[in-house]
């Protein structure tokens, strides 16, 4: 059964560098709908994506993408080709982007984030207007249904 | 008391925004409200809940239509 909390805290807690952003993003910004997998935008350097291998290594991640399911074995050398990662674990799916459509690499992501305290610590959340530019880039009739949502939000928030 | 001319230009700055946009669409806007009144970790939380609920379900009806 999924228990994405429990796995974002996974990646809080291995002091993985990543900026929470797609539709769990959104969830925590109160839009109202469902997402089975979280999207986070990580920092793709070896020393970056090796912690975040530690800290799920016993969840027994797999590239789902790969039909063959193969498990995540990362090196130092394997690191350097990857752009994107898109993984499923016994807690559920995670997709590691290293860039985000509408805004840019990892330091352009994290540029456009706060710090939000969630149940597992401190860790950073695109910010809501960074959001909608990646939904509406994106295009897709969820993403746009999600910007809408966002939109009344943000509305809501400034008051 | 405002007549029914006092009135319009108010209603129509209502539907333009974005939040009427939203509800015009279709979505329950109170789901939102209540989203809003909640931290961002406890918003979290609140979808895990209903997302592990909505999965156990469907694997009832799976396991139900399998048996039928």
């Amino acid at each position: 059964m999924p228990d994405l909390e429990s796995l974002l805290n996974r990646l809080i807690q291995g002091s993985v560098e990543f900026v929470i952003v797609g539709g769990f993003a959104a969830v925590a910004h109160g839009v109202s709908l469902p997402t089975q997998d979280i999207d986070v935008c990580c920092r793709f350097t070896p020393e970056n994506l090796l912690k975040l291998q530690e800290a799920i290594a016993d969840l027994h991640p797999v590239h789902r993408m790969v039909p063959s399911r193969p498990p995540l074995q990362l090196t130092v050398e394997t690191c350097a080709g990857l752009r994107n990662l898109y993984l499923d674990t016994d807690w559920g799916q995670l997709d590691c982007l290293g860039e985000i459509l509408g805004l840019g690499a990892y330091e352009d992501v994290a540029a456009h984030s706060i710090s939000v305290e969630l149940s597992g610590g401190r860790c950073r959340i695109l910010t809501i207007d960074a959001l909608i530019r990646a939904k509406e880039a994106m295009g897709r009739q969820r993403d746009r249904e999600a910007a809408l949502q966002l939109r009344a939000i943000r509305e809501r928030q400034q008051g | 008391m405002p007549d029914v001319g006092d009135a319009a230009p108010e209603r129509k700055d209502v539907e333009s925004s974005a939040w009427a946009a939203a509800e015009a669409y279709g979505f329950d806007m109170s789901l939102i409200e209540a989203n809003l009144r909640r931290t961002p970790a406890e918003r979290i939380r609140m979808h895990a809940r209903t997302l592990t609920l909505a999965l156990a379900l469907r694997q009832q009806m799976k396991t139900r239509r399998a048996g039928s």
